[in-house]
């Protein structure tokens, strides 16, 4: 395993901020990869990403596991020969250790500066560094969060766009693969510029953001064993996982309060529920009346589910995937990838 | 009259809401209203930029006061993001999303992505729009439009009549398409962006100066049939004009130089301070000989922070 810097800013009146990645391999001889290492004659195959915000605690949490992993499998030498494997657990350590979800010195977002600019501000020089560092990889994942107060069930995003495929997400052998068609905010993350410049990019999605979740993040981490295995960049035989549903965005079914209040959930994510079904109450916070309850609109499962306390009208406060929804196609949604706004 | 554009409910059952004050000519009735042109000044999509404020205020003040001279409509929308003003935050609460990203916006998102839904069709069919900005709170800007080359040639007539010191049509590539502006454009509504002054203040004379400026455009859209007052002729600039002077360090940063003026090429602009040892970590200097038109306003500095920028190739 080599340690690198792959960037480093100075910070006013803190330390510098630093971001580490690890880089696993076998060379052809069996040897692990050590500083000594020639690592421009691997072939660059996985890379994997988490904590360009700074609450992404449980994607920071998966890759520091998946770290441990791959260090005793490379020692183990159950890695393919000549495959180099890329983590980056935490690409925003400066907002991350001080409990903010973004750039600490203007707000912003570096995932939303990619593929960055060398000479311009802090956060777009990050995403420079870093994506000179993560790009060229046959894979790309990055460990996202949702910019909505809420949970998913784990599944793995991927963005239509060249090189994109029905079936690529399946080989995770998480329970869903949900296919996004990219927006005009799209078109500065990670996740497209990957995809733009030719990484099979995916997003996975675990249960929790700010908090960590054990049980969630080792079936993350197996879960990624499991397609690294499939695509032959390690040895580590697992069973299958899921047969992973597919689905486009469109096919989840949203539910929103029309009303604002206290929000009291009666669902869990993953919740089989049908038609009528109740899902959550809105209470007045002055008086405790339930001024609205919400009912499931179809059959299905809880695929997502609001987590704040309190709600506005219109929040969105449940997706619900309906059942016999697979769709390789995504559904037939197929956007503009070079202009999402076409 | 004060007209609700876009309201929902928050949790503890107050109203958030994007709220317009309309002024049209005396006895105008609904069906009249309908047939005339229109124009809709928009600012505070950014909670923490206020110089809109008393643009806005300025503007209704000139309307009220001589409402026989009103031969259209003209919507001010003072406050697009009233919890960010009152929050003294640039973006939405609750969600950190900054709302200038979030244009044409989608009604069956969340109720931030609606209510900007909502403030677009109610801009559709406007003859002009004015989309107010200051600077953020970083940065101290010269009363300046800023124009997509895409759409020069439709908003350059507007935009030099704008009483703007300066013009800046930006390269397509540059501009963010999640925009207020950007949207209203690409639905066909003439729409200036104005940047000016600072974030969290109110600059003495950039409200009248603008106010001046939207009444003359107002003149020419045939909303306005009163006096005009006299409007400067702005500098007009493209990208390659103007240069940039980024930090290199971190640090804090002083200007050695007034805002807004002439720079000589390798004049010095200000330092970065180690301030605890007492030592010079930078020393930053005009790249070309032009006109200062954006200086650093925050003192602490990231590497990569914006310093300045100097408008180049004036004669």
């Amino acid at each position: 395993m080599i340690q690198r810097t792959v960037a480093e800013l100075a910070l006013p009146y803190r330390d510098p901020f630093v971001i580490q990645s690890f880089s696993f391999g076998i060379d052809e001889a069996g040897k692990p990869l050590s500083d000594g290492s020639d690592i421009d004659s691997f072939e660059r195959s996985a890379c994997f990403i988490a904590g360009l915000r700074g609450d992404e605690v449980q994607q920071t949490f998966v890759c520091a596991r998946l770290v441990a992993r791959l260090t005793e499998m490379e020692q183990a030498g159950l890695l393919a020969p000549g495959k180099l494997v890329m983590v980056i657990p935490c690409a925003n350590p400066a907002s991350m250790g001080i409990g903010w979800r973004f750039w600490p010195g203007d707000k912003t977002d570096i995932n939303r500066m990619f593929p960055g600019y060398d000479k311009g501000e802090a956060t777009q020089r990050v995403a420079a560094a870093l994506f000179e560092h993560v790009s060229g990889y046959r894979y790309g994942v990055h460990f996202a969060s949702f910019y909505l107060q809420g949970d998913f069930l784990p599944h793995v995003r991927v963005m239509h766009g060249p090189g994109s495929d029905g079936n690529n997400g399946a080989d995770f052998g998480l329970p869903f693969v949900l296919h996004h068609v990219p927006g005009s905010f799209d078109t500065t993350t990670l996740h497209y510029n990957w995809r733009l410049w030719d990484t099979e990019a995916y997003s996975l999605y675990t249960k929790e953001t700010e908090l960590v979740d054990e049980e969630s993040a080792e079936n993350i981490v197996r879960s990624v064993l499991r397609f690294l295995n499939a695509r032959g960049i390690v040895n580590w035989p697992d069973h299958r996982g899921y047969r992973s549903t597919q689905l486009g965005e469109s096919v989840l079914v949203a539910v929103q309060t029309s009303t604002g209040g206290i929000f009291c959930p009666h669902v869990q994510l993953g919740d089989v529920i049908r038609k009528g079904h109740a899902l959550a109450s809105i209470v007045d916070p002055l008086n405790g009346s339930v001024k609205e309850t919400l009912h499931a609109p179809c059959d299905g499962a809880v695929f997502y589910k609001a987590r704040t306390p309190l709600v506005n009208e219109q929040t969105l406060a449940f997706q619900i995937v309906p059942p016999n929804v697979d769709d390789t196609s995504g559904s037939g949604i197929r956007g503009n990838f070079l202009d999402p706004e076409a | 009259m004060r007209i609700e554009v876009s309201a929902r409910e928050l949790a503890t059952g107050e109203k958030l809401r994007i709220v317009k004050s309309r002024f049209a000519p005396e006895g105008a009735g609904n069906d009249q209203i309908d047939g005339l042109p229109r124009a809709c000044v928009v600012t505070g999509i950014h909670g923490d930029e206020l110089e809109g404020q008393l643009a806005a205020y300025e503007l209704a003040r000139r309307l009220r006061e001589n409402p026989q001279c009103l031969t259209g409509v003209v919507d001010i929308y003072p406050a697009v993001n009233s919890t960010g003003i009152g929050a003294i935050e640039r973006g939405i609460p609750q969600f950190d999303l900054d709302m200038n990203r979030v244009f044409p916006g989608n009604n069956s998102a969340s109720p931030f992505e609606s209510m900007a839904a909502e403030l677009i069709a109610d801009v559709k069919g406007a003859a002009i729009a004015f989309d107010i900005h200051s600077s953020n709170v970083f940065l101290r800007e010269l009363p300046q439009i800023r124009v997509n080359e895409v759409s020069a040639e439709d908003l350059m007539p507007y935009a030099r009549r704008a009483n703007a010191d300066f013009v800046w049509v930006h390269g397509n590539s540059t501009v963010l398409k999640g925009t207020f502006a950007f949207s209203a454009n690409a639905m066909g509504v003439p729409t200036l962006v104005v940047e000016a002054g600072v974030g969290l203040r109110i600059t003495p004379g950039v409200g009248e100066q603008l106010a001046d400026g939207m009444l003359a455009v107002l003149s020419d859209v045939g909303i306005w049939n009163g006096p005009v007052p006299h409007v400067r002729t702005p500098i007009v600039s493209s990208d390659g004009e103007v240069s940039f002077v980024n930090a290199d360090v971190a640090g804090v940063f002083v200007p050695t130089v007034e805002f807004c003026r002439e720079v000589q090429e390798g004049q010095l602009i200000g330092r970065i301070l180690d301030c605890g040892n007492g030592e010079v970590l930078q020393e930053l200097v005009a790249p070309v000989t032009g006109l200062l038109f954006t200086l650093r306003e925050y003192p602490i500095v990231y590497p990569g922070s914006l310093i300045a920028r100097v408008l180049g190739g004036l004669r």
